[in-house]
Parts: structure tokens; C-alpha cells; sequence
């Protein structure tokens, strides 16, 4: 008898386990998936207090990172963030859900600029969180010379002196920039064009960090480099010593967004952090802990003189930039040379 | 008195010495390093600016950290759990019964402790992928909802119990090679069903092997971090998984006041583990 309850038992709690997602599955949760430190704990917080959703909050550190884990089919999240060009891969693909225009009236708040973007050009699918540009950062105690673009950069008495994004696609843009190729058009001319002037940059490059290359800046183990312009926003708030140029060359300007995946189990609750964070007291919140470019117009009143004048945030002038689109196999490519010029020299 | 060491050995002796002092500075001084700065003022890594105890302070106001500490010890309960079950019955039936092809199945066991951490991860999250559509597939005939295998704490309770319970497995086993066939004998002899003989013969006995293998398990799965990442979702983010994204941004004392934590937990842990091991023997 003992035998069969402890059979029975055993049944139980295994089909309870198995089951128990089901069953959950109207709860009052969202299940966020974004950069890593990216989303401050304070809008979590708010939202939270506000609606009584429970945010779980999952990172990741790259695009593709979080298509990999999005595509195998078996996790459940109910908003992503990705980037510019990985939208319209995700559009292409049928991954995103389209968004509900009526559960978001604060849609109203953004900048009409960042309203009719290439990659969504009517905001069906993703509503812009931050955008930022790429550009170079260079420590005026250290540097003396007027840096204007990447060509300033990378020369041989930079040497060991110099951080770079770790990332294949920026560091080929920024070759193509400077040899007045479109940064979409990747082909294998392209390439062979890119590679000897690309070796040659590499040889200067001391560090490689898309993640927080501020620190190695600010320490002083590097003088100059190209970085994200959160970050060097970041630095710029520290130090008026480091200042922030976009290149003339042209730049990237990317554009991180908010989406519902296809087959979210929370859309409704998506739909309210989406329009929660377009608040603009919230929306001010994210500026002032990542200073890139807010592209909120309701925030940006909120923000004070001395964050609207940081060049790193809110660039002046009119410089060249442009979005990177999605370019399918060609990324492969990218990175494969980028791998073997890293490996051979 | 000393033991007479003969001339030549003596410089051997200080060689060999010195070499294990060596190894042992490259093994603990990174561990020590970071106990240290735990405790620094300043907010980099580089520099020392005072002592202080405020991070720990923080490190216990910061929600997502405790939340995830939460989850991480409730998996490790439940796989705990598990792990002894599985390992312990299985290692009696092995022990107990006939199968064919013994060594294979003894293999086949072990291998989840050894297969690249990588390697089990992929493996399971296709599997996972697989069984919730098909389960989809299924569901949508009854017209339940759907997912019922979607990425979550099951999914990873079920990946930690996958390489734990050999642990505890090898450790019952060890122990079951130096038992008495008599014990169990003369407990049926006696009246006892087989089962019977087993709760309250067998199981006593093995209790030693049984804890220390279930503290390695609790270890090894509050440790885990890669067969994690492959198997959890927004919902299940363990400890390591929120320490390894936040470190991606740059390193905060915060992080060194809770790895603090949990290095002298594990130590803990791991030598109570080896502590049981000898009253086992």
C-alpha cells in the first residue's frame, strides 16, 4: 500500500511541476528581457508599486545572445530590447508581436524624430527606449592633438594607447567610414577593402570592451578610443577632461527599443511598462542613469541644462549619421574577419 | 623528536615546499584579494581608500540580488532533495538487483558529471524546446493552455538534478561496497518487507554518504552557472546568473561583498561535506 502512495506521490508532484507554468500563466508578472544594466532598478520599483506586477528582469550582452535564446522556442518573454538592425530581423523573421497603438496614449511624448525610424518606420512593433551614437573619446591632458575622426585615432604614436568597442560590426563601419563605403552594403569588395586598413588599426588597439569601457579610460590605462557615447557621456559627467567627438567620417547612431515577442504570455502587462516608461518622469529616470540620447521630448524638459549640454548625450550640429540595417549572412562574414585578423596579429 | 631526513633531502624538502606554497598563493591570493577589497571605500577595484562595511550593507537592500539569492536556495533545496532520492535508490538497485550490462549503466551515470558544462546545457535546452512543442502540439488537442515544459525553475531544477544526483549516487555506492549482505538478511528474516528492511536498515546505515552527498549537490547547484543559463528564464535568475550580467557592466564591491559570502558558505558547505566523509570511513 505504502508502495502505492509513494507511487502516487511521486505522479503528483511531477505532474505539478510540469504544470504549474499553466497555471500561472495570468499572474500579475512580466518577464523582461534586456541589456545588462540597462533598466534601473527605480522603474522596476514604480511599475511595480503602481500596477502590483512582479518584473523579472533577465540580461543578456549581446543582440544575438538574446535571439539565440528567443529562437529556441522554449522560454517565455514578454518584452525584448533589441537593437536597430536586429528589429528587422526579428520583422522579417515573424518574431514580434505587433503592439497595440490604443494601450500606449503616452506614445504621444516621443520626439516626432524618433517616431518614423528605418527600422519600424511606423512603430508597429517597437517603441525607442534609448539611442546613442558611436564616437571617439579622448583625454585632453593626455592627447593634444585635435582628434576630429577615426583617421586622428588610430595613427602609429597612439600605439597601446588606444580602447576600441568589442564588437566586429562597429570596427568595420568605422572603415567604411573612412573609405566613404555605405556601412549597409557588405559584400565581399567591401571587405577586402576594409581588411589591410583594418589590420593596420588593429596593431594600435591596446583594449578591446563594449561593456564599460569608461573604466579603463578613467584609470588611465588608455587615453582615447571609440566608445558608446553613454559612456562617455558617463565620463564627461566625472571629468571635463574627456571630451567626445562624432567622427567626421560619419558614425552609427543606434537605436534601442522595446518588443513583445510573438507568443508573450503577459502582452497586456508588456503594454503597460511600455507605456509606463514613456512617461516622461519616468523616461527622465533612465536618462539619469544612462545618459545616452533620450528620446522622450516631454523628458528632455525634465532634464537640467548641464545634462541637455553634455555632448556625449545630446550631440550639437548636424553630424553624419546613420542606422545600421539588417545585413543576414554578411554579419558572419564581419565576423569571421574580424576572428582571424585578431588571431593572426 | 624530528625525523632524521637524510642531507641531500633536505634541499628536495625545501624545493617541494616552497613549490606547494607557490600553488597555493596562485589558488587562494585572487579568492583573498577579493575578500579584501570587499571591504574598500572606494568604489574601484584599484585603489584603496579605507575600510568599511558598507557594502555588505547595500548588498542586502539590493532586491534583485536578495530575489535572486531566494531562488537560488530554493533550487538547491528542491534539487537537493531530489539528487538524494534519485541517487540513493538508484545506487541501492545497482547495489541490490541484477541488471545486464552493469559497467554501462554505471558509465552512462557518471557521465553527466564529467560532460562539458556547455555541452549539457545546449543539450537540454533543445530537449526542453522539443518537449514543450510537442507538448503544444498535445495541449492544443485537450485545449488546455499551452507550454507546459516552457524555460522556468522546473527546467532548471531538472538540469541541476541531472548532474547532481551522481554525487550523491557514487558517494552511496562507496558506501554500500563495505555493507554487511547479513544486515538486510536478518531484517527480512525477521519480518521486515523488502521496503521495510530498506527505510529502516539501509537507510541509517547509509545516512553519512547520504548527507555528504547532498551538500554536494546543494553546492554544486547554488555554483552552477552555465547549464543555468541555458535552461532559465526571466523567472528563474539564480544568484550566479545576476552576479555574471552585473559584472558584465563593471565591477561593484557589492558583487565582492556577496561573492564573500558565498565563497565562506561554499567553504562551509564543502568542508562539512569532507567532514562526513571521514565519519564515514
Amino acid at each position: 500500500m505504502l508502495r502505492r502512495t509513494c507511487l502516487k506521490l511521486f505522479v503528483g508532484a511531477v505532474a505539478a511541476m510540469l504544470f504549474a507554468p499553466v497555471a500561472r500563466a495570468e499572474d500579475k508578472e512580466l518577464n523582461l528581457f534586456a541589456w545588462s544594466e540597462y533598466v534601473p532598478q527605480a522603474v522596476i520599483d514604480g511599475f511595480t508599486k503602481e500596477t502590483g506586477i512582479k518584473v523579472n528582469y533577465e540580461t543578456y550582452a549581446s543582440n544575438e545572445e538574446m535571439l539565440t535564446k528567443l529562437l529556441s522556442g522554449a522560454a517565455q518573454y514578454d518584452l525584448v530590447q533589441p537593437s536597430e538592425y536586429t528589429i528587422e530581423a526579428m520583422v522579417k523573421k515573424d518574431l514580434l508581436s505587433p503592439l497595440d497603438k490604443a494601450k500606449l496614449p503616452n506614445i504621444k511624448n516621443l520626439a516626432p524624430e524618433f517616431t518614423k525610424l528605418g527600422h519600424d518606420p511606423e512603430m508597429k512593433y517597437c517603441v525607442t527606449w534609448m539611442a546613442g551614437t558611436v564616437g571617439i573619446v579622448v583625454n585632453t591632458d593626455k592627447v593634444k592633438d585635435d582628434i576630429k575622426g577615426y583617421k586622428d585615432v588610430f595613427q602609429p604614436k597612439f600605439k597601446g594607447q588606444i580602447i576600441a568597442l568589442d564588437d566586429p560590426r562597429e570596427l568595420v563601419s568605422w572603415v567604411m567610414n573612412v573609405k566613404g563605403i555605405d556601412i549597409n552594403k557588405v559584400d565581399d569588395a567591401a571587405l577586402n577593402e576594409v581588411k589591410p586598413v583594418l589590420a593596420e588599426w588593429m596593431k594600435y588597439i591596446k583594449i578591446y570592451d563594449s561593456d564599460s569601457p569608461k573604466d579603463k579610460l578613467e584609470a588611465g590605462d588608455v587615453t582615447l578610443g571609440v566608445v558608446w557615447s553613454g559612456e562617455a557621456a558617463k565620463l564627461y559627467q566625472k571629468d571635463k577632461k574627456f571630451k567626445y567627438v562624432l567622427p567626421v567620417e560619419g558614425t552609427h547612431l543606434f537605436i534601442d527599443s522595446l518588443a513583445i515577442p510573438k507568443g508573450a504570455p503577459h502582452k497586456d502587462n508588456a503594454h503597460l511598462f511600455i507605456n509606463y516608461i514613456l512617461r516622461p518622469e519616468v523616461s527622465v529616470l533612465i536618462s539619469k542613469e544612462f545618459p545616452y540620447t533620450n528620446p522622450n521630448a516631454e523628458a528632455r524638459k525634465l532634464l537640467s541644462p548641464e545634462d541637455l549640454a553634455n555632448p556625449a548625450s545630446y550631440p550639437a550640429g548636424n553630424p553624419k549619421m546613420e542606422i545600421f540595417h539588417d545585413i543576414g549572412k554578411a554579419s558572419a562574414d564581419i565576423d569571421k574577419l574580424v576572428t582571424d585578423l585578431k588571431s593572426g596579429g | 623528536m624530528a625525523l632524521r631526513v637524510p642531507r641531500g633531502m633536505k634541499l628536495v624538502n625545501l624545493l617541494l615546499g616552497s613549490w606547494t606554497t607557490v600553488i597555493m598563493l596562485f589558488l587562494y591570493l585572487p579568492i583573498v584579494i577579493l575578500i579584501v577589497y570587499s571591504f574598500n571605500k572606494s568604489k574601484s577595484n584599484i585603489h584603496w581608500e579605507g575600510f568599511t562595511f558598507d557594502w555588505y550593507g547595500m548588498m542586502f537592500r539590493d532586491k534583485p540580488l536578495i530575489t535572486a539569492l531566494n531562488i537560488s536556495l530554493l533550487i538547491a533545496c528542491i534539487v537537493t532533495v531530489l539528487s538524494v532520492l534519485l541517487g540513493t535508490i538508484g545506487a541501492w538497485l545497482l547495489y541490490r538487483y541484477r541488471f545486464p550490462f552493469p559497467r554501462l549503466t554505471n558509465t552512462l551515470i557518471f557521465i553527466p558529471m564529467v560532460i562539458p558544462e556547455i555541452i549539457m546545457g545546449i543539450s537540454l535546452l533543445i530537449f526542453f524546446a522539443t518537449v514543450n512543442s510537442w507538448g503544444n502540439q498535445v495541449l492544443a488537442k485537450i485545449s488546455i493552455g499551452g507550454n507546459p515544459l516552457s524555460l522556468g525553475l522546473t527546467t532548471v531544477i531538472i538540469a541541476h538534478v541531472t548532474f547532481c544526483f551522481p554525487f550523491v549516487l557514487i558517494a552511496v555506492q562507496a558506501r554500500l561496497a563495505g555493507v554487511d549482505p547479513a544486515l538486510e538478511e536478518a531484517a527480512m528474516d525477521l519480518g521486515a518487507t523488502p521496503l521495510k528492511a530498506f527505510i529502516y536498515v539501509m537507510v541509517p546505515y547509509l545516512l553519512p554518504a547520504i548527507i555528504s552527498g547532498a551538500l554536494m549537490s546543494f553546492t554544486l547547484s547554488m555554483d552552477e552557472l552555465i547549464v543555468t543559463y541555458f535552461t532559465s528564464s526571466a523567472r528563474s535568475q539564480t544568484l550566479p546568473m545576476v552576479i555574471f550580467g552585473r559584472v558584465k557592466k563593471g565591477l561593484d564591491p557589492s558583487l565582492n561583498a556577496i561573492s564573500t559570502l558565498f565563497i565562506l558558505s561554499t567553504a562551509l558547505l564543502v568542508v562539512a561535506a569532507e567532514w562526513i566523509k571521514k565519519w564515514n570511513k
